[in-house]
């Protein structure tokens, strides 16, 4: 009775977060999908005979780990220049982030991988990037076609699952494929790209606002300052609410979540100085004017505290800002 | 389809990569009807005497009418025997968890590392893990022993450590 384990070979490939870590390995009839959570592991097996589809979707998440390790770089290199004496730690996690960087550039583009069989879908994780998944995916198509033989794409034809498998899609607009669809162009993908436009320039003012007020103190400036702060929490509502439950354009739709974030932080910041300083001043509790003046005079003080806040987030305002406007424009040039 | 190149997606325009197989083209099959091995036959299934018997369990030997008969990586088993196998974790293939006990002598050696008192309590249960599932056969993938080696000598220590603790402090 007793069945010897079959002989696994391992796949290349690997996910894992702290508490789960998936792979798969190479059966003699079969894959096997393990997905191990600290002390258990789960398998899920899916026998060559049964695989109906493989499919890789290419998407834009190299952006994004592009976009974190570059910002994180950015911001430890410019301490790392601006810090009196030797720059040990900020120099040490500069080349770390630019180390990190360096190698999410080098893996390329990021995908996601998808298995059917008959009874079920599963979202192959492990597979991230399109050039080692390309590779795991070809060895998979050999072992399948070992068992089932090759399909040739005109019997999908022929039996309907696709209307015409051997041509190639199209590469840019304009195509049948997409009028056919009504995706004719970027307005179409996006309904209100206007609002994106809005949102990262508010975004990118804000920035230069804060920027700005390093050197040039004025009250004015920093009550239009708060003003686009509350008007990039709703612009950012905004967007992410018209974007919801569109799979399509995941980086603006990340980006969203990021400045949601971003804004939320400093309404937060804000809020707690101006707390700090109720508290401070007792006798101004119930005179919101006065309150404010003593408010704004201890924001113009110079207090380094408050300085580096604004220089933090008046950078980060700057880059995801831009990085917005880039990926608008990338959206745009491609369509 | 099938061109092993990426495509962009006529949709959204995303690079695509679709492999079709055979299988998708396959249809549901009709099952055969068990009565059909339930005629009366010389050669009866244990189970349901008087039918007609069509092959014998390989792992107990018993006969089995097709209404029986189940087949298992190329065996043809009872269903005693595959209830048995799966609840023994004799069948390899019928495994979907497993737990590994390394891995949780290795958690119990590491993490309580960090409140040092509870080691007092999780030193000896990691060396009991470690130690009863040493040569305990890997169900499913091939079995790494360093991790329960590690815990092992790391448990030991700790033990070792209260010891000397409870000595020098008592004796």
């Amino acid at each position: 009775m007793n069945q010897l384990p079959p002989s696994y070979q391992k796949l290349s490939g690997k996910f894992f977060t702290p508490f789960i870590k998936t792979s798969m390995w190479k059966g003699p009839d079969h894959l096997l999908w393990v997905e191990g959570a600290v002390v258990m592991e789960h398998y899920k097996r899916f026998y060559y005979d049964d695989i109906q589809a493989l499919v890789l979707i290419g998407n834009n998440d190299h952006h994004l780990w592009t976009f974190i390790w570059g910002s994180l770089m950015l911001l430890c290199g410019i301490i790392a220049l601006s810090v009196s004496g030797p720059p040990y730690g900020s120099g040490f996690f500069t080349i770390f982030w630019a180390l990190l960087l360096v190698i999410n550039l080098y893996q390329g583009p990021c995908c996601k991988v998808y298995l059917k069989t008959a009874v079920q879908q599963e979202n192959l994780r492990h597979l991230v990037r399109i050039r080692k998944a390309n590779k795991i995916l070809n060895q998979i198509k050999s072992l399948v076609e070992e068992r089932q033989g090759v399909l040739d794409p005109s019997f999908l034809s022929q039996s309907g699952i696709v209307k015409n498998p051997s041509t190639p899609g199209p590469v840019v607009s304009g195509s049948a494929s997409q009028q056919k669809t009504g995706l004719t162009g970027f307005s179409a993908k996006i309904q209100h790209p206007s609002l994106h436009w809005v949102l990262y320039g508010v975004l990118v003012l804000v920035g230069l606002a804060k920027s700005v007020q390093i050197w040039l103190n004025s009250p004015g400036l920093r009550i239009l300052e708060y003003l686009c702060l509350a008007l990039l929490l709703v612009l950012s509502i905004s967007v992410l609410v018209r974007q919801k439950g569109k799979k399509k354009h995941r980086l603006l739709f990340v980006f969203g979540w990021i400045t949601l974030g971003l804004a939320f932080l400093q309404a937060i910041t804000v809020y707690i100085l101006f707390v700090t300083t109720a508290f401070k001043n007792p006798a101004m509790a119930y005179n919101s004017w006065e309150l404010m003046k003593i408010f704004f005079n201890k924001l113009n003080e110079g207090d380094p505290m408050i300085t580096g806040l604004s220089f933090g987030f008046g950078l980060l305002n700057l880059l995801v800002g831009l990085s917005g406007m880039a990926a608008l424009l990338g959206k745009k040039k491609i369509s | 389809m099938n061109t092993e190149n990426l495509h962009p997606c006529p949709g959204c325009r995303s690079p695509l990569r679709v492999d079709g197989y055979h299988a998708l083209l396959r249809k549901d099959e009709k099952g055969s009807f068990p009565e059909d091995g339930l005629e009366p036959h010389p050669a009866e299934c244990f189970f349901h005497p008087g039918k007609k018997a069509i092959a014998p369990c390989d792992s107990c030997g018993r006969l089995l009418c097709r209404l029986c008969q189940v087949e298992l990586n190329g065996q043809n088993i009872c269903m005693n025997c595959l209830k048995v196998g799966r609840e023994k974790q004799k069948i390899s293939t019928l495994q979907n968890s497993q737990v590994l006990y390394d891995n949780l002598a290795l958690a119990l050696a590491t993490w309580p590392l960090l409140i040092f008192f509870l080691t007092l309590v999780t030193a000896p249960a990691a060396v009991f893990f470690a130690v009863r599932h040493f040569r305990s056969p890997a169900l499913v993938l091939p079995k790494k022993r360093l991790k329960g080696i590690f815990a092992c000598i790391l448990a030991t220590g700790q033990i070792i450590g209260w010891v000397t603790f409870f000595v020098t402090r008592f004796a």
